[in-house]
């Protein structure tokens, strides 16, 4: 990690850092295009003028993980996309999250039971940051799952980390 | 001796340039201390939409596909000039004619033949040389007897004298 990271106690420079920092990460999450099945739809529907993903900083889908920040699963998770999900996201730089879209992603959905060829849960394979339940999702909660993520993002900090007691 | 006010001229130039590669560095600083740097096999393998990449990324393209591109800018470049010519000194109706404009078309004309010359010149090369055969002919062939005559060109396509 940065060289800035973990190295100065919480003071008034690291938390001016910190806020410059996350305000521009929060406010340009870059996506990567990446739409598995249905809930794709819905993604573009949220990138698209009615719901327009793009007042949040978070309409300029990339279609290389290189310049991507977010990697939106929208979709069902086969095991044959397993392998390529975790690959694409290895290939995207840090600071880098997951949202998992739809009930699909968050646990298998419809194909818990009897899906043979789905993997339950997303979060199996790549580390999920804000799960959006629905099936699938309207754009707005994914909207929603983009602001959780931006608070989250707001909430990071440089600083060092206390000592666990 | 540097003339007057060279040395305001130096100093100004002096400061621009520090102030210059001051940015820049300032910047490059900046983004080497915050960002993050986590390199694996993964990130740096080449990207091909998440399968495993196939060879390297750095893969030499046969070489003549640089005379191919030579070729095309040749003509490209033939028809970037000659579109612009044909439509301003071309004439046509409700243009109007004076024996001035008529020089300067002339002129235009002999001009254009000219570069059309130079650009023969090198097509005719091109041609003569094989560069337009993707498949170089390396022997001739006697037509009567059907037996292989002798080496006109080595591989490169460069022709063989006579022995």
């Amino acid at each position: 990690m940065g060289w800035l990271r973990n190295r100065f106690e919480e003071n008034f420079a690291i938390t001016t850092i910190d806020w410059a920092l996350n305000w521009a990460r929060s406010n340009s999450v870059w996506p990567l295009t990446f739409g598995l099945a249905c809930c794709a739809i819905e993604m573009m529907a949220a990138g698209a003028s009615r719901f327009d993903l793009d007042r949040f900083g978070a309409g300029a889908f990339r279609a290389t993980p290189r310049q991507a920040d977010l990697m939106i699963v929208a979709g069902t998770v086969t095991f044959k996309m397993a392998a390529r999900i975790r690959r694409l996201w290895e290939q995207m730089p840090e600071p880098k999250y997951v949202l998992a879209m739809g009930a699909c992603t968050v646990g298998g959905g419809p194909y818990f039971k009897y899906g043979y060829h789905v993997v339950k849960g997303v979060d199996l394979i790549v580390p999920v940051d804000v799960y959006v339940p629905g099936c699938p999702p309207r754009p707005e909660a994914l909207l929603e799952g983009l602001m959780r993520l931006q608070e989250k993002i707001r909430a990071e900090t440089i600083a060092k980390r206390a000592e666990p007691a | 001796m540097l003339a007057e006010g060279g040395v305001e001229l130096l100093q100004g130039l002096a400061i621009f340039a520090l102030a210059a590669f001051l940015m820049a560095f300032a910047v490059l600083l900046i983004g080497k201390l915050i960002r993050p740097r986590a390199l694996s096999p993964e990130k740096t393998a080449a990207y091909e939409c998440g399968e495993v990449p196939i060879g390297p990324g750095w893969v030499q393209f046969n070489l003549r596909f640089y005379v191919v591109a030579l070729v095309f800018l040749i003509f490209d470049v033939e028809i970037a000039l000659f579109y612009p010519w044909a439509v301003l000194y071309g004439g046509g109706p409700g243009t109007e004619s004076s024996p001035d404009l008529y020089a300067l078309r002339r002129a235009a004309l002999f001009d254009m033949l000219f570069f059309f010359g130079v650009i023969v010149v090198g097509f005719v090369y091109l041609w003569r040389f094989g560069y337009l055969d993707w498949v170089r002919v390396l022997t001739t062939r006697d037509e009567s007897t059907g037996e292989a005559g002798p080496q006109v060109a080595d591989l490169s396509g460069r022709p063989v004298p006579p022995q």
